[in-house]
């Protein structure tokens, strides 16, 4: 079962409490203790049957994982009597088995959910008794991978995301966050083996591109934007341009191309300039992933 | 990688769609999200041509469709630029 609002067994979730003021979105493998809607809607790959996956008692996704509301007649009570586990009853008798995520739901309360309802853009889970980890935390593994949310409003800068990553590879153009295509777009990327933000312009980062679990804040606001990792000092100089973000798409660029291959567990995405808190935030974001 | 390339985006839209009708997808029992099968790449041009990458269920293709499959897009299909 899900812990309901308000009754917390840990502090891993408690991101939001802190820093609540200007959520646009939120999307994390850890649930926030304000939500207490489910973390993803998966598809078994063997069958292509659909399930709401909630978060464990500790707020985690694991094999206990509460999973309901099935596209098709399922017994399974967990993730892992879902996905025929071993060790967990095998209760649609699927065999080995994979799932991939069809919409990663949005803990801000907004309703900005990032979805996709094509097979081939949705990332992966699990598969065959195994959970996709990063280290030791549940992660999404986009490769040619995208989730997606529209909208007919932009926000305009600034704006600051918080995000742990890790990619698969150094070279290329490859971005994790980017618009919906529609409006204004504001780009986190792996740029010419850099480490880039980009809102009509990149930005001069002196942060070589790597395949290590990151967390990554970022700040948009033109001349004055601005890219810490791990906690360091900025590492952004020179304008990383001044769109707006409309919508939001994790994994690739808004078209599904320059796609991320690597595993994603939180982006947290504000308005507004939330530098002056930045310590904080990053505090709680590595006290669950231990990332440094 | 091969493609199925369609003269619109929304040909290559309908045919998507009919596929995953094909393959049962939540979508098209009312029950689910999931509703299309392949990647689809667009053109960037006034007049877009679309195109269907089918590196999966080739099950689902005509064999028309099957020996229709390319394994680069067209010469002269204009790509948007990055970013």
């Amino acid at each position: 079962m899900f812990i309901p609002a308000g009754v917390t067994a840990s502090s891993i979730g408690d991101l939001l409490d802190h820093f609540p003021t200007s959520v646009h979105s939120a999307f994390s493998v850890r649930r926030f203790n304000s939500y207490t809607g489910f973390a993803a809607r998966i598809r078994r790959t063997t069958d292509d049957v659909e399930a709401d996956l909630y978060y464990d008692d500790t707020g985690d996704l694991s094999f206990d994982s509460p999973v309901s509301n099935f596209s098709a007649s399922s017994s399974s009570t967990n993730l892992g009597e879902f996905m025929s586990v071993d060790g967990y009853t095998d209760q649609d008798s699927v065999g080995d088995t994979a799932s991939r995520v069809v919409t990663w739901k949005d803990q801000s309360g907004n309703g900005r959910d990032v979805t996709n309802a094509t097979e081939a853009y949705q990332p992966l889970l699990f598969n065959i008794d195994t959970l996709t980890t990063q280290n030791g935390v549940t992660a999404f593994d986009f490769a040619s991978d995208m989730l997606q949310h529209s909208d007919a409003s932009s926000y305009s800068q600034p704006n600051t995301y918080i995000a742990v990553v890790q990619s698969d590879g150094t070279s290329g153009n490859v971005y994790f966050t980017d618009g919906d295509g529609s409006g204004g777009r504001q780009l986190m990327t792996h740029s010419s083996n850099y480490k880039q933000l980009w809102a009509a312009a990149f930005g001069a980062s002196s942060d070589a591109s790597d395949t290590d679990q990151h967390l990554w804040f970022c700040v948009f606001d033109g001349t004055n934007s601005n890219m810490h990792i791990d906690g360091g000092s900025n590492v952004m100089t020179g304008n990383a341009g001044t769109q707006a973000q409309s919508g939001l798409t994790i994994g690739a660029r808004y078209s599904g191309s320059n796609a991320w291959n690597g595993r994603i567990q939180e982006i947290i995405y504000y308005t507004g300039d939330h530098e002056a808190t930045r310590a904080g935030m990053e505090f709680d974001v590595n006290r669950y992933y231990s990332i440094y | 990688m091969p493609f199925l390339i369609f003269t619109t985006y929304e040909d290559a839209v309908a045919r998507n769609d009919e596929a995953g009708k094909d393959a049962g997808l939540a979508y098209h029992h009312g029950t689910g999200v999931t509703r299309f099968i392949w990647a689809t790449e667009v053109e960037d041009s006034n007049e877009p041509r679309a195109a269907l990458v089918i590196d999966r269920r080739q099950n689902l293709l005509t064999n028309y469709e099957t020996a229709a499959l390319v394994n680069n897009l067209p010469a002269d299909w204009q790509t948007s630029p990055d970013p």
